[in-house]
């Protein structure tokens, strides 16, 4: 299904699913976790540029040792409802630096794609269900853009804020006093 | 040969239907058609098909003769005669007066002060669900898919209807806001409203159409539902005397108003694998049971005077009540997100999602052992860089100047007028001495207004009762109110030479009950009257519990005694933390009531122990009076009910309770 980045925008993938025993040329591969498990460091190094796609749950320690290799992680959600993939994406970007694509897959909805673009989230694999036109729709509905509002302690804790702070102290107005 | 109803509910506004002939939906049971087992099939199947076009919801065969749930759904709920389904389903009128939030703000309140970008992000959310309600209605959305975004919005689907259940940040609530919840309540449900153990408020009749306005309108007041259901960070709850008591050492709603603020709509913790509840408390008397929440916090002061927090976590009722564990002793206030979000971190990774009865995080923590639990929320504590979400000085005075302090008068501590009341009038006193509390200011008492009368439903209130103490609130309170977890609402601010005022306001409304604190001061779920989830009628048992205590002077002389009800298993009422619990269990379809003693919710919190074999619905009222009895007869002088449980044990009342049988 079609791949979109976090402006809903669609994004041209040359990453092809496979096993390494039949790769032809070093055509960029995302192999299941089970296969990354089991090269050594060495052959991780030589089968770049290779991806791995991690269903949550799985233990995630032999991942982050590989991270430095992988060019694409693909989470897959089992569930939308599911939310262990925030926690890994939160955890790959904030705690181990992970710069590579990080993509969302899996049963994931529109109505989530602030939440998965607030987690690091870089990439989002598309279903039939919810096709690129519902996520673009969610986008254009404030779904992911950055809002102008929102509660008072996130805007003070958001670095990107660059509003003065004496502007965000409430003013009794006229109204207030009623 | 067995027969079978086909019954769901309607996707527009909940009611419980009935398939009736050529595969029509109807309101009524008696219009509704019987099939014998070989037509059931083909009729379930016509009525999934309108499921799947998205008319209904939940469609599922019920036997004949009907459960006592499924009769509940044709009828309406058993205590309130007045609103079952022969009462009809009143549209909603065309041309609405104009809401209050229009007219004024009560400035003087102690709620958080939202401003323009607080209040559009609420705005934003109800417009957002409006387009999901919409999404949903065309079918684009599936029921599935819709679920866990309506419950993110705080609307359940329950057996009459949908349950609107609107957030009150840590209970604080202006009067301006309180004649918002009336206008709701009027005007979009059947008058009235009930409150819930989590500083809540829901309404039973809403339709799904209507929600989206419903909350449009909530957030001109300044109010939400949002993470008020579904597997997130629920409404923060505190001490229902915050910022008021006598005793208190930092109020806890600055704080409470910050985890809202950082807990809401938040990325990475909005699909936990369970419900996650907060609760926090600012003095040495734990008045929000922090001991029963998956994370409860007291915030307090070092040696060197400094505010900061101590925790606890992995306590909960419901199906396996436990304790917290204690994790920190100490923990420097500008942490308190980096704590929170490292325990939650940790949870959201581990917590089991496998099955639903094991996945809050207490029993993560008793499966890893709490040792393991700590050591791993402080590795992730210890790998956070070290500016992120880190609440400097600035970041809290910015958000403690948002909350309002009372023009406090300066006045003695003691009121001539007050005293010459009390001598005057022996039920003006009798309800000053339950229902006042000591205010931190001279001159000033915290009132609580009762909302537990004989013959009432504990919790709820009319719409006019909600104008009512909104009007005393603004004359006598700085127009401010508190919902306790009690289900009660406290007027926190009231000059002591104004409480007879006060208190003659609350007769005149049948609001003045003088038991705070005593055996019919009940905390009762709403059971299964109106819940899903519910085995028993928990309302009728307190109704009845009420009534048997009902004289004042019994009520006094027994003294002060929490007994709470839960209509399942999921324990809304309390009752594992109530000196007597009665939980409602199903046993072949008649309902029973399973009775723990000991139970505290307090500092020194504990877990009431089942005595015995569960007791049928009738025989409740009778073998409470005896426990009650076994206990005046036994107590030493002013000692409470539990005291005398922690001194002698169940054995006495256990003696009393079946002493019959």
């Amino acid at each position: 299904m079609p791949i979109i980045d976090m402006e809903a925008k669609p994004v041209a993938d040359t990453w092809i699913e496979g096993a390494i025993l039949y790769r032809i040329a070093a055509e960029p591969l995302v192999v299941p976790f089970a296969t990354l498990v089991e090269l050594s460091p060495g052959e991780l190094r030589e089968a770049r540029p290779i991806g791995v796609r991690v269903v949550t749950g799985t233990e995630t320690d032999r991942l982050f040792a590989a991270l430095d290799e992988l060019e694409l992680i693909v989470i897959e959600f089992p569930s939308f409802r599911d939310g262990r993939g925030f926690t890994l994406a939160t955890t790959l970007r904030s705690k181990h630096h992970y710069m590579g694509d990080l993509r969302a897959s899996g049963h994931i909805l529109p109505d989530q794609f602030a939440a998965l673009r607030a987690c690091g989230f870089s990439t989002l694999e598309t279903s039939t269900s919810h096709p690129p036109e519902q996520w673009l729709r969610a986008l254009a509905t404030g779904g992911t853009a950055e809002r102008p509002t929102g509660p008072l302690l996130k805007r003070l804790l958001s670095q990107g804020d660059s509003r003065p702070r004496e502007t965000l102290h409430l003013h009794i107005g006229d109204k207030e006093q009623g | 040969m067995a027969t079978h109803y086909v019954t769901a509910s309607r996707l527009r506004d909940g009611a419980s239907v009935w398939l009736g002939d050529a595969a029509t939906w109807v309101d009524k049971i008696e219009g509704a058609q019987r099939f014998e087992d070989d037509a059931l099939e083909t009729a379930l199947e016509a009525a999934r098909a309108d499921q799947a076009d998205h008319r209904v919801v939940d469609v599922h065969p019920a036997p004949a003769p009907l459960t006592y749930r499924e009769q509940i759904r044709t009828q309406g709920p058993s205590v309130r005669a007045d609103l079952g389904t022969q009462a009809g389903r009143p549209a909603r009128a065309d041309v609405l007066p104009p809401p209050p939030s229009e007219l004024v703000r009560s400035p003087y309140a102690g709620i958080y002060r939202y401003d323009e970008y607080d209040r559009q992000f609420l705005r934003d959310r109800a417009a957002q669900f409006r387009q999901q309600v919409e999404r949903r209605l065309s079918g684009e959305l599936t029921e599935d898919e819709f679920k866990p975004l309506r419950l993110m919005n705080g609307l359940y689907l329950q057996l009459h209807g949908y349950m609107l259940r609107a957030a009150l940040p840590y209970g604080v609530v202006s009067a301006a806001q309180m004649r918002q919840l009336a206008y709701v309540a009027r005007h979009f449900d059947r008058g009235y409203g009930h409150f819930t153990t989590r500083q809540n408020i829901q309404f039973n009749w809403i339709r799904l159409e209507d929600t989206p306005d419903i909350l449009a309108l909530l957030a001109e007041a300044d109010l939400h539902a949002i993470q008020t259901s579904g597997n997130c960070v629920r409404n923060v709850t505190t001490d229902h005397f915050a910022g008021a008591a006598a005793e208190e050492v930092i109020d806890p709603r600055l704080f409470a108003e910050i985890l809202r603020q950082w807990s809401t709509d938040h990325p990475e913790f909005t699909y936990l694998p369970r419900k996650f509840k907060i609760a926090i408390t600012g003095g040495p008397i734990d008045r929000a049971a922090i001991h029963v929440h998956d994370i409860g916090i007291m915030a307090h002061r070092n040696d060197a005077g400094e505010p900061g927090f101590s925790f606890h976590a992995g306590g909960g009722l419901g199906r396996t009540p436990v304790i917290g564990v204690r994790v920190r002793d100490w923990l420097p206030v500008k942490d308190l997100l980096r704590y929170v979000e490292a325990i939650l971190r940790t949870y959201n990774a581990l917590g089991r999602r496998d099955n639903i009865y094991k996945a809050r995080i207490k029993i993560l923590i008793k499966e890893m052992k709490s040792d393991a639990f700590i050591q791993m929320i402080e590795d992730e504590f210890a790998a956070m860089p070290e500016d992120y979400n880190v609440l400097d000085s600035e970041i809290i005075a910015s958000l403690q100047a948002r909350f309002v302090e009372p023009p406090f008068e300066s006045l003695p501590p003691v009121s001539a007028s007050l005293d010459a009341a009390c001598a005057k009038d022996a039920a003006f006193a009798a309800w000053v001495a339950t229902n006042s509390y000591p205010h931190r200011v001279a001159g000033y008492t915290c009132a609580t207004v009762s909302l537990k009368p004989t013959g009432g439903i504990p919790g709820d209130i009319t719409a006019e009762e909600m104008e009512r103490v909104a009007d005393l609130a603004d004359a006598y309170s700085f127009g401010e109110l508190r919902v306790s977890h009690e289900q009660n609402l406290v007027l926190p601010h009231v000059r002591l030479d104004d409480l007879y005022a006060l208190w003659s306001g609350l007769v005149e409304g049948g609001l003045a009950s003088a038991n705070i604190g005593l055996v019919t001061d009940i905390i009762s779920c709403p059971g299964l009257d109106y819940c899903s989830l519910a085995t028993s009628r928990s309302i009728p048992v307190a109704q009845r519990l009420a009534e048997r205590f009902s004289a004042p002077e019994r009520q006094r002389e027994i003294g002060p005694l929490d007994l709470n009800i839960s209509g399942c298993i999921n324990a809304c009422g309390h009752h594992h933390v109530a000196h007597i619990g009665l939980l409602g269990v199903d046993k072949a379809g008649e309902e029973y009531y399973q009775i723990t003693l000991g139970g505290a919710s307090d500092d020194k919190a504990s877990i009431g122990s089942i005595i015995g074999p569960a007791v049928a619905s009738e025989k409740v009222v009778d073998t409470i009076d005896a426990i009650v009895h076994a206990y005046i007869k036994r107590r030493e002088p002013g000692e409470r009910f539990i005291d005398t449980y922690r001194r002698l044990g169940a054995a006495p009342f256990k003696a009393a309770a079946y002493a019959g049988d």
